[in-house]
């Protein structure tokens, strides 16, 4: 068990000593969005540019285009007071900044609602070739460093406080833009994403034990670039796809697989789970917040079980 | 010296003369601040920074989607950022004077569709020489330390020059620059940077006085840890002296404050707040054609 934020961490000390064009810029978070061992390992490498998260961006795009590839992170919370320079300093320049945003969703608990990634996916996949990945365990996190650290592209990489589950094979490798299939059914296709992964595999293991009930749960680590093809596939495949995010429902995951359905001939009817449209967030236990916000596995089987008696 | 300044007052004269020429013809665009800015990036262009030979390959810029392959600033040249991007107008001409671009260019594709010449300078239109791009104001000051930073973690010599605005400098983001680049000169992480202030007292909607006074700019720039030099930006021995002065300082980035007129060269321009943005008709232009020394 391992947050994806310090699997990020672990594998930016190990690119640094094989990628000298790597960079860190930090915005007063080192801490706890895991670049700190960096900048004590690499001194010369890392920018510490305080709690001003403009400048910072604006910075990153300035180093990125003299050839370098700086990673900037922050909380994903965060990251939206520089949207302007996201889209301006780093996406219009072609800059190739990875903007590394963590503490997805509701997992970071008691701080509460001003703390919480809520909205960040739906403005992030606004920015015009803004590649965006989120990982579900360790094992991605490290495939999807390997691949950032020798692209090129301007890239948000989505990351979560808590830790997490491996779900992934060793032996996986990453490819942007496609999805991955981590359990096959025949009954039902569940897509999930982050955090919200390994309650999607925890409820089809229950499902099929009690109730015998099929569930394909899909995994969905690139965001943009996105394989919407195939996302058509299963819709014209099964009769019914749930989606469960932690992020709100409005521009993230579950309006990802509504328009892929849509666009690429699906006829499968599509249940999203999510925070609330309007919802903020609130204190509480990260387990307590997924249960009350219906991120919890008993939420996802019942609501499997409604949708397909339905 | 003398033979030098007038060499550049000749260039400044024909930079005026593109710029009125060619926001005539595109009916639109900022006159008034693309003159206040003509001298300090003529003075740049063609005397304080090295930016190279014209490198005359270019036209590789597509608009259809197609995303170009990411090169990196030239590391051969000193790196030079129009933060207050609505002045582009002056950058296209001062690299039009260089022989950067064609003249022509210019004057018949400056914010058309398809022209490298967009409204606001865009990096990707032009990488050979256009180091960020900008328009949306008080970023290309943090722009400039990355850059700057980038030059001192490679070892090179390559200085970073940055134009900001009087009414750009309301922005919050330049003060959150001012500070990082300050600590990151004490840090010695930071290479050359000089930033210029064209205070030519007026932004869209007024008097840029209003929020920054001219006598208390100096003392925020100082107060945030930066070397502050006050300069006449038309006077060309009085810029060059305050570009020399820069150099002689190295633990601490540089702010030039200069003092400009808004439409400078265009006598019922100058000193107007409707100049800022505004199409030129065909009388006015007659008028500042004939001012300039006419065109050949």
């Amino acid at each position: 068990m391992k947050s994806t934020r310090e699997s990020f961490g672990e594998s930016l000390l190990d690119l640094g000593s094989r990628y000298e064009n790597i960079l860190v810029v930090s915005a007063d978070l080192c801490g706890a969005t895991k670049t700190k061992a960096f900048g004590q390992q690499y001194p010369d490498r890392f920018f510490e540019c305080g709690i001003a998260e403009s400048n910072a961006v604006s910075i990153a795009s300035g180093l990125a285009l003299s050839g370098y590839r700086p990673f900037f992170s922050t909380f994903g919370a965060f990251m939206e007071v520089a949207t302007n320079q996201i889209a301006n300093s780093i996406c219009y320049n072609r800059a190739p900044v990875v903007l590394v945003g963590t503490h997805a969703g509701l997992a970071i608990g008691k701080d509460g609602a001003t703390q919480m990634g809520t909205r960040d996916l739906a403005i992030m996949r606004a920015m015009q070739g803004l590649e965006i990945y989120q990982p579900a365990d360790n094992v991605e996190t490290k495939a999807i460093m390997e691949y950032l650290a020798t692209s090129s592209n301007p890239a948000y990489l989505r990351l979560c406080r808590q830790p997490m589950l491996e779900v992934n094979k060793k032996n996986y490798k990453f490819i942007p833009g496609r999805t991955v299939t981590l359990r096959q059914g025949n009954d039902i296709a569940v897509y999930a994403q982050g955090g919200t992964v390994e309650t999607a595999l925890e409820a089809a293991k229950e499902l099929e034990e009690q109730h015998k009930i099929s569930t394909k749960v899909i995994n969905v680590p690139s965001i943009h670039p996105f394989d919407g093809a195939s996302v058509g596939k299963v819709a014209r495949d099964f009769d019914k796809i749930v989606s469960i995010e932690d992020h709100r429902v409005i521009g993230g995951l579950g309006d990802m697989i509504a328009s892929a359905i849509v666009e690429n001939d699906g006829s499968a009817s599509l249940t999203k789970i999510g925070l609330p449209k309007d919802f903020f967030g609130e204190s509480g236990k990260p387990e307590d917040l997924y249960k009350k916000y219906g991120l919890d596995k008993k939420n996802l089987v019942d609501t499997v079980l409604r949708v397909l008696e339905a | 010296m003398k033979d030098k300044i007038k060499i550049l007052e000749e260039k400044a004269l024909h930079t005026r003369r593109l710029i009125i020429e060619s926001l005539y013809r595109t009916q639109s665009g900022h006159p008034g601040p693309s003159l206040s800015v003509t001298d300090l990036v003529t003075s740049l262009f063609f005397d304080e920074m090295n930016f190279g030979e014209p490198t005359r390959n270019v036209i590789r810029h597509s608009k259809t989607g197609e995303r170009p392959t990411f090169e990196p600033a030239s590391t051969e040249r000193d790196i030079f950022i129009l933060s207050k991007g609505h002045a582009a107008p002056a950058l296209y001409a001062a690299l039009a004077v260089g022989d950067y671009i064609p003249e022509r260019e210019l004057i018949n594709t400056l914010r058309e569709v398809d022209s490298r010449l967009e409204g606001h300078p865009v990096r990707t239109a032009l990488p050979e020489y256009i180091d960020f791009s900008t328009g949306a104001l008080g970023q290309g000051l943090s722009g400039a330390i990355g850059y700057s930073l980038a030059a001192k973690l490679q070892g090179l010599d390559r200085r970073t020059y940055v134009i900001i605005g009087d009414g750009e400098s309301q922005e919050g983001q330049i003060w959150e620059a001012a500070m990082s680049a300050a600590t990151f000169a004490r840090e010695g992480k930071l290479g050359h940077l000089l930033a210029i202030t064209d205070y030519n007292q007026f932004q869209n909607d007024g008097a840029s006085t209003r929020l920054l006074p001219r006598e208390q700019l100096p003392k925020m720039w100082e107060a945030f840890g930066w070397n502050v030099i006050e300069a006449d930006g038309h006077n060309y021995k009085n810029l060059l002296e305050a570009y020399e002065k820069a150099r002689e300082v190295t633990d601490k980035p540089t702010m030039i404050i200069a003092d400009t007129v808004k439409g400078k060269g265009v006598s019922f321009m100058e000193n107007t707040m409707s100049w800022h943005a505004k199409a030129i008709g065909e009388n006015d232009y007659k008028i500042a054609m004939s001012e300039l020394g006419g065109m050949e």
